[in-house]
């Protein structure tokens, strides 16, 4: 198994679509950082609003930009995560690589569990150069305009270290949770179809239709993964409780995440290898 | 020469002294796509350090067999061993021995031909300073740094050779290794294999290039469109093909001499030329029974089979690799 991982590791690091999602993230956090400095010295009719300008100033400081950082992979982040996850299942098929590792190892299940961890480690790599980023942006935001937020009246918000780590907790952990998810479902997908594309696509379509079934179908919304996470993530701030029993969150994250991993694995080891 | 029937091929399995030199045994194998079955019933007895040539058509089931053997895809039934261990049920004995290009060799085209084979030894559990060994060994030492987008498709398939080369394998499995190669990458490519034949390897090469089998290989088994047609030594098979031919006048009464010397299937092919099956033992009084009845003898001369022409005729004579064969109404007769 630590070979395979091994392995993964030098393909997840030196791949194109890697890099490639690495720069649009970095990209995003800057143009993101430069908007939100901007939106604090900017004095024109409609931003006179002094709130929302001190929320933006405390956005920019630290550990503010931490924050603004996940806000960034909130937004975009389970896009993000469907088209790495597919990427690096559906290459294979696409480069025909499979007939080189398949003929190596007997493991099927090991080749693609080593994919799941490798590519899960390496998207939190990504996910947390992109708040460092965000973060350090923020900063250098934060110094060009720090004297000008406090003649406008704009303080230098502090929060104690205890405050910081809790409101990571609540912010991260439902975020996490909805990508592992989105992960065993964009493996799924991609080995169902052998396609990379087909693979991104399904998991957009199915995470917007889970999202839809809970705005709009109240019969059934208890048991989509949108509703269910958002409950948890209130029984984590433990200033308030879930709307719904925490055993159930958790059921439903629980199924949600092992029967797409359940079914890519059964299918992939029981599946001829076609080639393409 | 022989076709290999199911009883024959028990006989083979229940052999003890065969069983020890066999490196791949196959029975029954069959795969079916649906209503189409691509691998009928295919039944193959491949003896150690042998150069096997797996020889068929385009399409005629030669990458699916493989990839069966391989554990790829799956058999619809039938089973296979190598180096008498179980297909299925003993892959994990099998794939340390055994070493593959299937089609086309495929790589990460933004790794290096280094770290590719990297890839391939951590799976494998191989040491890395094999992969020095084999990429001398495919001369492409020089280049193994260089990202294999690089690489022309002559250099993908001395990698590929490389990775099939990897753990050091007892049995290795070629798949088209020439396809698509220049001439002098051809012969490069035919070169190697028969180092790595020297080295007392079992090379099963599935290839319709015959001309390429027929240099490189001491066995081989023909199948078409799924089904075995036969398989024995080129040795064997091409026995029994040598035609004698003769340019002599006038040609009736040098085909009645030569019926009456022991010549058969005499046929007419020129103005004064003549083909026939005859003893060679027997040619001699044959010249000597022309002479004597007056017939004028410009030239005497013998002609084998080439595998080409034996395919051809086995096959039906069919187009091959899209091309109609020139003289494949020939190659028929010869091969008959």
């Amino acid at each position: 198994m630590l070979g395979l991982m091994r392995a993964e590791w030098m393909k997840v690091t030196r791949q194109g679509t890697t890099r490639i999602l690495m720069g649009l993230l970095a990209g995003i956090s800057v143009l993101f950082v430069v908007g939100l400095t901007m939106s604090v010295t900017a004095t024109q009719p409609g931003n006179e609003n002094l709130l929302l300008r001190q929320e933006a100033f405390s956005r920019l400081g630290f550990p503010g930009g931490v924050f603004t950082g996940i806000d960034i992979i909130r937004n975009i982040g389970f896009f993000i995560v469907a088209i790495f996850f597919s990427s690096v299942i559906g290459s294979e098929y696409g480069l025909d690589t499979w007939k080189n590792l398949l003929v190596r190892s007997n493991a099927r299940g090991g080749f693609l569990a080593a994919k799941l961890l490798v590519t899960g480690l390496a998207l939190l790599v990504v996910f947390i150069i992109t708040v460092a980023i965000a973060q350090l942006v923020a900063l250098g935001g934060h110094a060009l305009i720090s004297d000008t937020a406090t003649q406008a009246g704009l303080t230098n918000q502090v929060i104690s270290a205890d405050q910081f780590f809790h409101n990571l907790w609540v912010q991260v952990v439902p975020l996490l949770l909805s990508y592992a998810v989105g992960a065993t479902f964009a493996a799924m997908f991609t080995i169902i179809t052998r396609s990379t594309v087909s693979g991104i696509l399904l998991t957009v379509v199915w995470a917007i239709l889970d999202t839809a079934v809970a705005y709009l179908v109240p019969s059934v919304s208890d048991f989509t993964l949108d509703k269910n996470i958002a409950s948890l993530g209130k029984y984590l701030d433990s200033a308030a409780s879930g709307t719904m029993p925490l055993w159930q969150n958790l059921g439903v994250f629980g199924a949600y995440f092992l029967i797409p991993m359940i079914v890519a694995i059964v299918i992939f080891r029981r599946r001829d290898m076609a080639g393409n | 020469m022989y076709s290999v029937t199911e009883q024959e091929m028990i006989e083979t399995e229940t052999s003890p002294q065969n069983k020890e030199v066999l490196a791949i045994e196959v029975m029954g194998l069959t795969k079916r796509y649906g209503p189409n079955t691509v691998v009928n019933n295919l039944n193959l007895a491949i003896p150690q350090g042998s150069i096997f040539g797996f020889l068929g058509q385009n399409g005629a089931g030669k990458t699916t067999t493989i990839r069966m053997l391989l554990g790829l895809i799956r058999a619809s039934s039938g089973r296979a061993s190598i180096l008498g261990h179980d297909t299925v049920t003993q892959r994990n004995q099998i794939l340390p021995r055994v070493g593959a290009i299937v089609e086309t060799p495929t790589f990460y085209p933004y790794l290096s031909g280094r770290e590719n084979l990297k890839q391939l030894a951590l799976i494998a559990r191989v040491p890395f300073s094999r992969i020095t060994e084999v990429l001398e060994q495919v001369e492409l030492k020089e280049r193994a740094s260089d990202k294999v987008k690089t690489y022309s498709l002559g250099m993908k398939q001395r990698l590929g050779i490389a990775a099939a080369l990897l753990n050091n394998p007892q049995v290795i499995f070629l798949d088209e290794p020439t396809n698509g190669l220049d001439p002098q990458g051809t012969v490069d490519m035919r070169n190697l294999i028969l180092r790595l034949a020297q080295s007392g390897r079992t090379i099963f090469l599935s290839s319709h290039q015959l001309h390429e089998v027929e240099q490189l290989c001491s066995h081989v088994a023909i199948i078409n469109r799924g089904k075995l047609i036969v398989q024995g030594s080129i040795q064997e098979l091409l026995e029994g093909t040598t035609k004698t031919l003769m340019e002599v006048a006038p040609l009736s009464t040098a085909q009645r001499v030569l019926a009456q010397c022991g010549g058969q299937n005499i046929q007419e092919t020129g103005l004064r030329s003549l083909q026939l099956e005859i003893d060679p033992q027997l040619v001699p009084d044959a010249v000597q029974a022309l002479v004597g009845a007056g017939v004028r003898i410009y030239s005497v001369g013998q002609k084998k089979a080439s595998l080409e022409n034996y395919f051809l005729a086995v096959t039906g004579g069919e187009e091959l690799d899209g091309e109609q064969s020139a003289g494949a109404d020939t190659a028929e007769d010869q091969a008959a």
